[in-house]
């Protein structure tokens, strides 16, 4: 068979994939550790913290982000900009209603 | 293909492509096919983002206004069960991707095989969150009508408070542990019903490998699949540190 | 110089084109089977328009009801389903995807030179989708009815009324795949599927500002799904997140919901825009002044619109802080629809203007929308609004812009391109009667609802202090002679399909790639994909066409 592959994209060596692999159950016991100390604020910010990376590889390698047309990045960018618009926009009602509660 | 420029296809080539049976009748190249389907892939994946964000928002704001209360309440999960959850779900991810690595070698026995590791392990993980579920249900942990503050004003009748070392909340605190629970409920319910929907499109995808569906050089399905699997993925990977593991120690 | 640009082709000979999409395929199933976009622009085209009467009817009912001060036609809580069911059938069955899965289907590809939309699977799933919606949203009030109003504001749709409000949100819910499907797909079109030659500034603006709507339905709608979602939890199960007495905040879903429902008024007027841009540098016979600015800000209308949609929540418990940053915002919104009524006007400057239908309707647009964008202005200040929201005026200021605005604009549309859906003319004297009917029943409709509003009439009440019952009378009377213009191109341009003057490849000797194909345009749409060499609204590049195809049949 002489066909072309359909999907332009590279393919992944499952080599990466286990390497990914090993990184995010890593993170997960990494976050479990991690909520057991007492770290005071920087409690929450550790666990979203860790779960970007364990997110961002999942999206850059797992779902070939990395190798994806420019639009597909832009959707995602877009998504995070959208979401972090929310977020913000929300919390400005919310934070501002109680000064200082927060 | 940029998108700023022109798009540099020879009107004359037309009778050329028609060679690749995959082909639809409105693309002009297979590229074209494979990158329009791609992005349509992510911009669905994007409304899907913005679906849970909505969740992700509410979350925000009550954990921020019922701190105490929300702690109370996530010391009802079980870590041990959310973290073997957690590590399934990646391990699924992880078959998936060897699932797409196969049918874009042709391989259909590995195909088939890594789907189908694929469905065993999501069924695993639901009966877990089963598991998980039925318990909150018989402590009444479930929001409506029959929603029991035992827990929280009184944690010394439950050993999984104790066990976290929980204080007696004030009756107006503790109410609000309801809040969390309509979350806990409302956000990795829709991460189930993603699951479940997931799994059906695995089940039609086994039955259709078995007839070379997607190992002739046909790979898109799967790979528009494994994209929506490990959205699921990630989904996961936010909630379980969002809902199991505030204020731990 | 003439009066008319219309050049139609010699009605002896001329013959409608045997081989088109119309009558490639035969019989009902070939058309609940389509994967033609041209077919499933029609199937939506009846389909709104069926969901617009529909929702045209209970507007009669409530200005029937408000012709005197005394609820006396309607029973008040009949009066709360009507106004309520008038709103969500006129909002998310009508005016969203009114244009977009109208027009926006039917041309999108034609004028970008592609042969279909990237995704014709799901383009068909959308119409069902919609269908299935509107079907339960009709059950939903045949078997008794919702009255939240079409915001469903908590707590009000989840503890204190009775009514259909979960089937409702789930017909909603429903309709909202519909629009992203839609918006999905054109987005994906029009970065993919573009012809040769055809830049981004190259596409005409009507695609940009549909462009600019897919955004917003692709990143807006989920909101709203997962909102109504939540609703429809807290009605069935019980759990507590808008809810107060379990410590919810009812405001949250304010938040979530008008996330959406602001940017829906852009999802709404958008493509609207995108008809006027096309109509206005037509029957100028000039290329839209401007047009990197018209383009860019259908561009920045859609992303601001996501900043702003607390202007909805001035008087609901806010903070003030909150209050001032997005009455700011929303006044930010304003300058890029300024813009295009600048530039529309400026096209029009020492242009040939003539006066069909199509651009009698754009003139009322870019008329009404100004004064309904301007009201908005008032509004948006957190003083006036204090005073003018929940009164009549706010129910002016949005039907100058939605029915002013956005349905003149679906109307303009429709008679643009209906010789090329149809491969017929509508018949010219009638429709500019009937575009002038419609400019003066809407002006009479809701103007005096300015004042009413002014006033301090509040909304959604079925009764009224009798001071305020002239106006009233007046604005029933304008829906009376509105009513009249809408039923009047329902009658002629179903004539029209029979009767209507053989249209030609371009009447309006347009330069839009949909005009360069045969009317109605094959399934394929192009014999072969054309080759763009020109810019858009470029009328000497069409006048050099038609020079060269004289000289190559003389
Ligand atoms: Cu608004």
């Amino acid at each position: 068979m002489s066909e072309p592959q359909e999907s332009g994209h590279r393919i992944i060596n499952p080599r990466v994939s286990f390497l990914v692999y090993l990184a995010l159950v890593a993170g997960v016991g990494l976050t479990i550790v991690a909520s057991y100390q007492n770290l005071g604020i920087f409690n929450p910010i550790l666990a979203v913290a860790i779960a970007l990376v364990q997110a961002s590889l999942v999206a850059l390698f797992s779902m070939h982000l990395k190798y994806s047309p420019r639009v597909s990045k832009l959707s995602v960018g877009s998504g995070i900009f959208m979401l972090l618009t929310l977020f913000a926009m929300v919390l400005l009602d919310y934070m501002s209603r109680a000064w200082g509660s927060w | 293909m940029s998108d700023s420029t022109v798009i540099a296809h020879d009107g004359l080539e037309a009778g050329h492509h028609e060679h690749s049976p995959h082909l639809h009748h409105q693309f002009e190249s297979v590229e074209q096919q494979a990158d329009a389907g791609n992005f349509a892939m992510w911009l669905f994946l994007l409304t899907e983002v913005m679906f849970f964000g909505g969740l992700f928002t509410v979350y925000m704001i009550y954990r921020n206004w019922y701190y105490p209360a929300f702690v109370a309440a996530s010391h009802q999960l079980s870590v041990k069960l959310g973290g073997i959850n957690s590590v399934l779900l990646i391990t699924s991810s992880l078959t998936m991707t060897l699932g797409v690595w196969s049918a874009q070698l042709r391989r259909k026995g590995s195909l088939i095989f890594f789907l189908m590791l694929t469905f065993l392990l999501g069924v695993v993980f639901l009966g877990i969150k089963g598991v998980e579920y039925k318990e909150k249900f018989e402590k009444h942990h479930f929001p409506g009508a029959n929603y029991s503050l035992q827990s929280f004003v009184n944690p010394a009748s439950d050993p999984v408070a104790v066990a976290a070392g929980d204080k007696p909340l004030p009756l107006d605190i503790a109410q609000r542990t309801e809040v969390y629970f309509s979350l806990y409920f409302a956000m990795t319910g829709m991460h189930a019903l993603h699951m479940i929907v997931g799994m059906g499109i695995l089940l039609f995808m086994i039955f259709r490998a078995r007839s070379d569906a997607y190992t002739t050089g046909h790979t898109a399905f799967v790979e528009y699949f494994g994209l929506y699997w490990h959205f699921v993925d990630i989904i996961w990977i936010f909630l379980f540190p969002l809902l199991y593991l505030i204020n731990r120690h | 110089m003439s009066d008319t640009i219309v050049l139609l082709p010699d009605q002896s000979t001329a013959r409608i084109p045997k081989r088109n999409y119309l009558t490639q395929e035969n019989g009902l199933l070939s058309w609940l089977l389509t994967r033609d976009h041209k077919r499933i622009g029609i199937l939506y085209l009846i389909s709104i328009s069926f969901f617009f009467l529909l929702g045209g009817s209970l507007a009669g009912l409530i200005r029937l009801e408000l012709l005197t001060p005394q609820s006396d036609l309607l029973a008040t809580d009949t009066y709360n389903k009507v106004f309520t069911m008038h709103g969500v059938i006129m909002i998310f069955f009508f005016l969203v995807p009114s244009v977009p899965a109208t027009l926006g289907n039917f041309f999108l590809p034609l004028m970008i030179g592609a042969k279909d939309l990237a995704l014709p699977k799901m383009n068909l799933a959308s119409w069902y989708m919609y269908m299935a919606g509107g079907l339960l949203a009709l059950w939903a009030m045949i078997t008794g009815g919702v009255d939240t109003g079409w915001t469903f504001t908590t707590p009000l749709s989840t503890h204190f009324v009775n009514t259909n409000v979960i089937t409702t949100g789930l017909a909603i819910f429903i309709s909202g795949f519909s629009s992203i499907f839609t918006g999905l797909n054109f987005i994906v079109t029009i970065h993919k599927m573009r012809a040769p030659g055809m830049t981004w500034f190259r596409l005409p603006l009507f695609v940009w500002s549909n462009y600019a709507a897919s955004v917003l339905m692709v990143l807006g709608t989920p909101v709203l799904g997962i909102t109504l979602i939540l609703v429809v939890l807290e009605r069935t199960v019980g759990i507590g997140i808008f809810d107060p007495t379990k410590g919810g905040d009812p405001l949250l879903f304010q938040h979530l919901f008008w996330f959406y429902s602001h940017p829906a008024v852009y999802i709404m007027i958008l493509p609207g825009m995108g008809v006027i841009s096309e109509v206005i540098s037509t029957f100028s016979r000039k290329r839209v002044f401007g047009y990197t600015a018209v383009a860019f800000s259908s561009v920045a209308i859609a992303v601001f619109g996501f900043f702003v949609w607390a202007h909805h929540m001035f008087i609901m418990g806010i903070s003030n802080y909150a209050v001032l940053v997005f009455s700011l915002l929303t006044m930010l919104v304003a300058v890029p629809s300024a813009i295009k009524i600048f530039n529309w006007a400026l096209t029009l400057y020492k242009g040939s203007i003539t006066f069909e239908t199509p651009m009698i309707y754009a003139f009322g647009f870019m008329g009404l929308f100004t004064i309904g964008g301007m009201t908005g202005v008032f509004l948006g200040t957190s003083g006036t609004d204090i005073h003018l929201t929940e009164t009549y005026f706010i129910v002016a200021h949005f039907h100058f812009v939605m029915v002013g605005g956005m349905l003149m604009a679906f109307l303009a549309g429709l008679h643009f391109w209906w010789p090329k859906m149809t491969g017929r003319m509508y018949p010219e004297k009638v429709s500019q009667f009937a575009a002038v009917v419609t400019f003066i029943g809407f002006n009479l409709t809701f103007f005096p609802q300015f004042i009413l509003g002014t006033l301090g009439m509040p909304r959604r009440y079925a009764s009224y202090p009798p001071e305020f019952q002239v106006l009233n009378v007046f604005s029933t009377a304008g829906a009376t002679i509105l009513g009249v213009g809408y039923l009047l191109p329902v009658l002629y341009l179903t004539w029209s399909l029979k009767y209507g003057a053989i249209a030609g490849d371009n009447p309006w000797q347009a330069t839009g790639l949909e005009w360069q194909t045969q009317s109605p345009p094959l399934t394929e749409n192009f014999t072969q994909i054309p080759i763009m060499d020109h810019e858009a609204y470029d009328y000497e590049w069409l006048e050099r066409q038609k020079e060269k195809e004289v000289a190559s049949v003389g």
